[in-house]
């Protein structure tokens, strides 16, 4: 299921990566027009993921413009552009959060509930048609679509991360500062979210 | 089996999970992440547990549905879109 990821550090070597943090350290403009003729395309690919074309631009300008300024700041930890990586996802997930859909509380009520012995409670509804087959129709495909936008910007965050940039759960933890664990959770809970919006789609194919 | 029944066999017996337990293993699981051990208990649960198996297959369904629409909603990043990063981070002084 996993595609091949694309590096961001890949693309250029650590000699032309001290060129650059050298000519950005100095104030240099051609510095700058290469780093950022380099990464806008690859910036704006997951800010564009996280939060849609207007808002990508700001994200990602923004972020080479705060990593013009501050490049005394960079500690050379990780690679310029894994830094900036960082700061265009963080920067994308604090405006998801500001468009209001950061109610977590909005999904309270789970799609798995369990019996005071644990037991699951799920409707037998007959045999599940398969992935290809439900996405033929338009109302599964309306679902999804709609599920996806409801979701709180935290838990999209973590999806696009996973299933689109394909980061493995420790990147993900890693990028947005939270433990596995909790990484794991909000994975788990956006699933449900969506299998909740399926669920009148699997009644309606298993008739 | 009596889903009351199932419950006690799955929360008293060794070597048995509870649905609950399951959901706590379920992201690893998928991900092909669980450690063995854990991987038995998680497979006999969902060999013994009807309410288990619609569950993940409803659950693999919406992931996949999900991963499927959102990679078709991502087109490729428009040159303009570039264009205009390119002009508004260069143009200035930061
Ligand atoms: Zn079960």
């Amino acid at each position: 299921m996993r595609r091949a990821k694309p590096d961001p550090s890949s693309g250029s070597s650590p000699a032309e990566d001290d060129a650059i943090l050298s000519g950005l350290r100095s104030g240099s403009k051609e510095a700058r027009a290469a780093l950022a003729g380099e990464l806008a395309g690859p910036l704006l690919r997951v800010a564009r993921r996280l939060v849609g074309d207007q808002d990508a631009q700001d994200c990602v300008q923004d972020a080479l413009l705060q990593a013009f300024r501050n490049v005394d700041r960079f500690e050379g930890r990780s690679s310029l552009r894994t830094w900036l990586y960082r700061i265009v996802v963080n920067a994308g997930l604090q405006r998801l959060r500001a468009r209001g859909r950061n109610r977590e509380d909005a999904l309270e009520n789970p799609y798995s509930e369990f019996d005071a012995s644990g037991c699951r409670m799920v409707a037998d509804v007959g045999d599940l048609p398969g992935v290809e087959d439900l996405l033929l129709r338009k109302e599964t495909r309306d679902c999804v679509r709609a599920a996806i936008d409801e979701l709180p910007a935290d838990y999209r965050a973590v999806i696009v991360l996973h299933h689109l940039e394909n980061h493995g759960i420790g990147e993900v933890a890693d990028l947005l500062d939270i433990t596995p664990g909790a990484a794991k959770m909000r994975l788990h809970r956006a699933r449900l979210a969506l299998a909740a919006a399926l669920e009148p789609v699997f009644r309606g194919a298993c008739e | 089996m009596k889903r009351r029944i199932r419950g006690v066999i799955m929360g008293r017996l060794p070597g048995m999970i509870t649905c609950r337990a399951l959901d706590e293993f379920i992201v690893d699981y998928l991900e092909g992440a669980l450690a063995e051990n854990d991987r038995v208990l998680f497979e006999r649960h969902i060999r013994f547990c009807p309410d288990c198996r619609r569950y993940l297959a409803r659950y693999r369904v919406a992931l996949e549905a999900g991963e499927r629409i959102l990679s078709e909603m991502d087109e490729p990043v428009p040159q303009e879109l570039v264009e205009a990063v390119l002009a508004a981070v260069t143009s200035r002084e930061p």
